[in-house]
């Protein structure tokens, strides 16, 4: 029977070989196909690691990560692995190997040998879907941040994967190349079907997802719809984390007795609240 | 102490085809005490401004004047502009290199010839400055640390030359948010104890809006506007052209106010906002 999850991860342990501390402790998890999750924690709780086991970039220590039915551990099929999850890092300069935009996409489907018709045909779409159809000829620095970071997605599109994951994609970016990115991301979840797993410390983007996870030492400590996640303030202060601005505002004028929803997450929602009170 | 910058352009690689101008006719006066942000899109020439202010670089045309001085006139020691311009980079973890915390700290004030006790001194208390503290810490290696806790040390590594002015280039970028807030609310603390000038390069709004005085908004290698947070947030559309944005606090007033609502947009914090509405909503109950 095929594996109903997408990416399963079955009491994965994780230690780095330079330390005597777990890393990553008893996480079990199923990512369903299409589903969009968002990882949030503090900094060194291990998000990082998971995203990395996520396509065998790391090997659990103990336990086993599952993708589309094959084990991560199982080192002939790694790069069926790998070509069905693929990962965006944080900087994109880092990321970007080429010195013409359509080269740069090309990169990963040269090395997985598909014809050079077929590589051309998933560069140009690649490219349309995160909107950067007009730079195919470009010379990648000289584009914006949110771009660069839109190029490195779109060279991961090319490989056609089912899951893409996310390590803090926005993290160097301004604020519109910030939007640019999320909106790219929004789009291949609802509109492409791929599986996104995204790891942010900006709350704001992490509101967009369908589940979020938070972690905390290694562990996944809290779990659950963005709504019933960013509820909980003060609980998500104490681990060292944040709510966006309008649920913080929610939280406070709901402490002041002012009758506003608590689980709002976005100024959409503010507004509308607000607008039946005043 | 107090920056000048006149008339500068800087121009990379010039008469070669890879020539760019980074920034173009820069005039910035930032005087005595002053908290600004430099917020713009990236590429904008924020990194290249700031390092124009140590002298790092030199302008192709135009000047820096540090306390009237001019920085590249004959007689001026650029080393010691460096020590009271004090300039922490982005990702500034990334420069760590000694085997222990002390010794990284200690790298610049050792080569400005101080003796042994006046170097451990400074090292101590640059520590302490930046929260951590000197015993448990000073042994250890600066690769031990958290993400946040080894920005501190580097931070610490700039605060032991004694600097008049502190720049810092996205001193947050990356960090969670707690240890974000830390390394802000140390950026004000250190302020008011030292009585620091002090430039925080940006790309989060909210964090300027809470924090400075004034706003300096580059574009394409521009100061395209200067003011307070108050005159520049209110350009929302403007800034969103100019690849920036403002907090989502203040987005949330504008657009109660464009539903006619009876409330002010001039609003930089949660808790303005909280009381802005708070006043809105009893208005209503009363009338």
């Amino acid at each position: 029977m095929k594996i109903a999850a997408e990416i399963t991860a079955l009491d994965v342990h994780y230690q780095y070989a330079a330390s005597s501390d777990l890393a990553l402790k008893n996480i079990n998890l199923k990512i369903k196909p299409g589903e969009f999750v968002a990882i949030i924690g503090p900094n060194g709780s291990g998000k990082s690691t998971l995203a990395k086991l996520f396509n065998g970039l790391f090997i659990p220590t103990k336990g086993d990560i599952i993708v589309d039915g094959f084990n991560t551990k199982n080192k002939d099929d790694i790069w069926k692995i790998r070509q069905r999850a693929g990962m965006v890092f944080q900087n994109p300069d880092n990321q970007i190997v080429a010195t013409i935009v359509q080269e740069d996409v090309a990169f990963g489907p040269e090395n997985l040998g598909i014809p050079p018709e077929e590589i051309r045909h998933r560069v140009k779409e690649a490219l349309k879907t995160v909107e950067l159809a007009d730079y195919a000829d470009k010379a990648p620095h000289l584009l914006s941040g949110g771009q660069k970071q839109r190029v490195a997605i779109a060279g991961i599109l090319a490989m056609k994967p089912d899951c893409i994951i996310l390590d803090e994609p926005t993290a160097m970016l301004d604020p519109v190349g910030r939007k640019e990115v999320i909106t790219t991301v929004k789009k291949l979840n609802k509109k492409e079907g791929k599986t996104v797993v995204l790891i942010t410390h900006f709350m704001e983007e992490a509101v967009c997802a369908d589940r979020v996870l938070v972690m905390e030492k290694g562990k996944i400590v809290m779990e659950g719809r963005p709504n019933e996640i960013f509820s909980q303030v003060e609980k998500l202060k104490k681990l060292g984390l944040d709510v966006p601005q309008v649920t913080e505002l929610a939280y406070q004028l709901a402490k002041d007795n002012v009758p506003v929803q608590r689980d709002i997450l976005t100024v959409g929602e503010m507004v509308d609240c607000l607008c039946q009170l005043m | 102490m107090s920056i000048d910058v006149k008339n500068v352009t800087h121009v990379y690689m010039p008469n070669t085809p890879f020539e760019s101008i980074a920034i173009k006719d820069i005039n910035w006066t930032v005087k005595d005490g002053e908290f600004w942000g430099l917020i713009g899109h990236t590429g904008s020439g924020k990194s290249t401004l700031i390092q124009h202010l140590n002298g790092l670089l030199k302008p192709t045309s135009g000047e820096i004047f540090i306390n009237g001085k001019n920085i590249h006139s004959k007689g001026v020691k650029l080393k010691s502009i460096r020590q009271r311009v004090g300039l922490v980079f982005q990702y500034p973890e990334h420069q760590l290199f000694e085997e222990t915390i002390e010794q990284d700290v200690a790298f610049g004030p050792k080569n400005i010839g101080l003796t042994e006790e006046e170097i451990a001194g400074r090292v101590k208390e640059a520590l302490e400055l930046v929260g951590l503290s000197y015993e448990k810490v000073k042994d250890k290696s600066p690769f031990e640390l958290s993400g946040g806790q080894m920005r501190r040390v580097a931070i610490a590594g700039v605060l032991a030359m004694k600097p008049e002015i502190l720049i810092l280039d996205e001193p947050t970028a990356g960090l969670d948010p707690r240890g974000r807030d830390e390394i802000l609310e140390e950026i004000v603390a250190l302020k008011q104890k030292q009585k620091l000038t002090v430039i925080l390069v940006s790309h989060s709004m909210e964090d300027v809006a809470k924090l400075v005085d004034k706003l300096a908004v580059m574009y394409h290698g521009r100061i395209v506007s200067q003011g307070t947070p108050r005159e520049i947030f209110q350009d929302y559309a403007g800034l969103v052209e100019k690849g920036l944005g403002i907090p989502q606090i203040t987005e949330l007033m504008i657009k109660m106010k464009s539903k006619g609502k009876n409330v002010s947009s001039d609003i930089l914090t949660v808790d303005e906002a909280r009381a802005e509405i708070i006043k809105a909503v009893r208005r209503k109950g009363l009338a």
